[in-house]
């Protein structure tokens, strides 16, 4: 469904809250793409399900904190950890990584996701386009 | 002391916040985007091999041993049944972290796809691959299997390969007549090899052979050359297959799987190609199709420099040679295509130039694993022509292999 504000943006419903369970995926249409629209922690987020390499459903892929190298002040190697505030989506693909925060890639910034700001009224989830 | 919950424990000990599982797998849907840009470019107008794909015959041990001729090794290899799947006795097997730790997730979810009884699921899934891809042929070749050039017991690379070339022919590619295969020779015995030539040559499927690459026997030692000779009569294909080896002593201190798979599928491509043009391999049998599979392309640039410099000053040690090696390299050989090298353009567009790709390059995916391509990498560059994406994508392909137009 789609709805036309009053300064011409559009936007689709993906569903209701109660439809967004953590961890769970629901896949819309938007001017004939699928955009995989899910709620991670406290918000929702929406992705063309197209991965910017060679176009792997991306939308589909795990969730997973961003792998860091721990080193000490002269630069020896001490242990590779989770971070604690980076979040990445996989491609289930080939494994490519981009910020869940942005879309940008982990392995070349100047390479996105298309990614959608979306909203929440009156229990219902909209992705804005 | 820790208060910590065991739920607890295990979200602090590995973070993946969420798997992105939904329920069971299906091939057909994994590869739903692959199908869309298969429609928008038309793949059904022209033909498209796929040079190397792969099955997972690992799943299929039990049927594949008992064709094992000898019963002492049948036997000890059946016996694993007995093991509580906790070893595969005969086996000599490397770590698997293809899977990037699971990220990359067909890999786990792969047992979960329900395929029909009435077909081999190796064959219904190669066919669902190839619907989705927009495939004519898919070539396959094992994937455990490529590990055994390495087996410290020669013997068991000549039974288990004839046991897994019997069960194929036998009971997988006579399902599907779009679903080739190169058999596999076991080239650490020259005789086994002259013997699987003359079984497998004109069984179901067969488009050519295979050695793999992960073995230290050398290419131009005396005793292959009736293996090249009995190819060469047949007028079918040699495919050397890569593949790595994680306990090479080069690689042991190396220390993520990314380091020993981006050297280690190359380094013993780079040596058998390298033995083979300075020892003149194709001036002794010039008609000898070679394909180099699932090395990508960076290397042979490299090797066509390095080769060339060095035997201007030493043509006294490559007597055979009627012209320089990089001119073998680019018109005596093949290649497959994957993994393309494709992160800087320019480079990429000289490489396939030095290759001659418009009648040497074959199109590969080596689909299912971690690193496949689709024919998009190569229909999407934007240097090459309609014609030369069209023979690279198909047509190099059919001139090469025994295949019939789709």
């Amino acid at each position: 469904m789609t709805t036309d504000a009053l300064q011409g943006q559009r936007e689709w419903l993906a569903g209701e809250v109660a439809e967004f369970e953590d961890g769970g995926r629901k896949t819309i249409q938007i001017a004939g793409d699928d955009v995989v629209v899910f709620r991670f922690r406290d918000r929702y987020c929406a992705v063309k399900n197209v991965c910017p390499h060679m176009g792997g459903p991306v939308g589909d892929g795990m969730i997973i904190s961003r792998v860091e190298a721990v080193l000490t002040e002269d630069q020896r190697f001490v242990c590779e950890r989770f971070s604690e505030d980076e979040i990445h989506l996989v491609c289930p693909w080939h494994g490519w990584e981009f910020q869940l925060e942005g879309g940008e890639c982990a392995g070349d910034p100047r390479i996105r996701l298309r990614m959608f700001d979306t909203e929440v009224r009156e229990g219902q989830v909209y992705v804005i386009a | 002391m820790s208060t910590s919950t065991p739920s607890e424990l295990l979200q602090s000990m590995v973070q993946v916040l969420n798997s992105g599982e939904r329920e069971g797998f299906d091939t057909r849907k994994h590869l739903e985007n692959a199908r869309r840009q298969a429609e928008e470019r038309n793949y059904s107008g022209f033909v498209i091999v796929d040079a190397d794909a792969h099955h997972y015959e690992g799943e299929s041990w039990t049927d594949i041993y008992r064709y094992i001729e000898d019963p002492v090794l049948r036997h000890r290899a059946l016996a694993s049944d007995h093991s509580g799947g906790r070893g595969r006795p005969i086996h000599f097997e490397e770590p698997g972290r293809q899977s990037v730790a699971g990220r990359v997730r067909r890999y786990e979810l792969y047992d979960r796809e329900v395929t029909p009884k009435d077909v081999h699921r190796d064959a219904e899934l190669s066919r669902r691959q190839r619907e989705s891809i927009g495939l004519d042929y898919q070539i396959v070749f094992p994937t455990a299997m490529l590990e055994l050039g390495m087996h410290p017991d020669p013997f068991v690379e000549v039974q288990l390969s004839w046991a897994y070339s019997r069960w194929l022919v036998e009971n997988v590619t006579p399902h599907d007549p779009h679903m080739k295969t190169m058999i596999y020779l076991p080239f650490s015995d020259p005789e086994a090899s002259l013997r699987a030539i003359e079984e497998f040559s004109d069984k179901p499927g067969v488009v050519g052979f295979t050695v793999t690459t992960t073995r230290y026997q050398t290419v131009h030692q005396n005793k292959y050359m009736p293996v090249y000779a009995a190819l060469q009569e047949r007028n079918l294909p040699l495919g050397f297959h890569a593949s790595f080896y994680q306990r090479e002593r080069l690689f042991e201190g190396m220390s993520q799987f990314l380091s020993v798979h981006a050297l280690g599928f190359v380094f013993p491509t780079v040596v058998h190609a390298t033995n083979m043009v300075i020892n003149g391999i194709p001036e002794r049998f010039p008609n000898l199709k070679v394909i180099w599979i699932e090395s990508g392309l960076a290397w042979v640039p490299f090797l066509m420099q390095r080769l060339d410099n060095e035997y201007m000053m030493r043509t006294s040690e490559a007597p055979l040679l009627k012209k320089k090696p990089s001119e073998y390299l680019r018109e005596n050989f093949y290649y497959a295509t994957q993994p393309l090298e494709m992160d800087n353009m320019e480079a990429l567009e000289l490489t396939l130039n030095m290759i001659n790709a418009e009648t040497q390059l074959l199109f590969a995916s080596d689909y299912p694993h971690w690193d496949f391509n689709l024919p998009s990498t190569i229909y999407d560059l934007p240097f090459l022509s309609e014609k030369a994406k069209r023979r690279i994508l198909g047509e190099n392909a059919m001139g090469v292999y025994p295949l019939e137009q789709a």
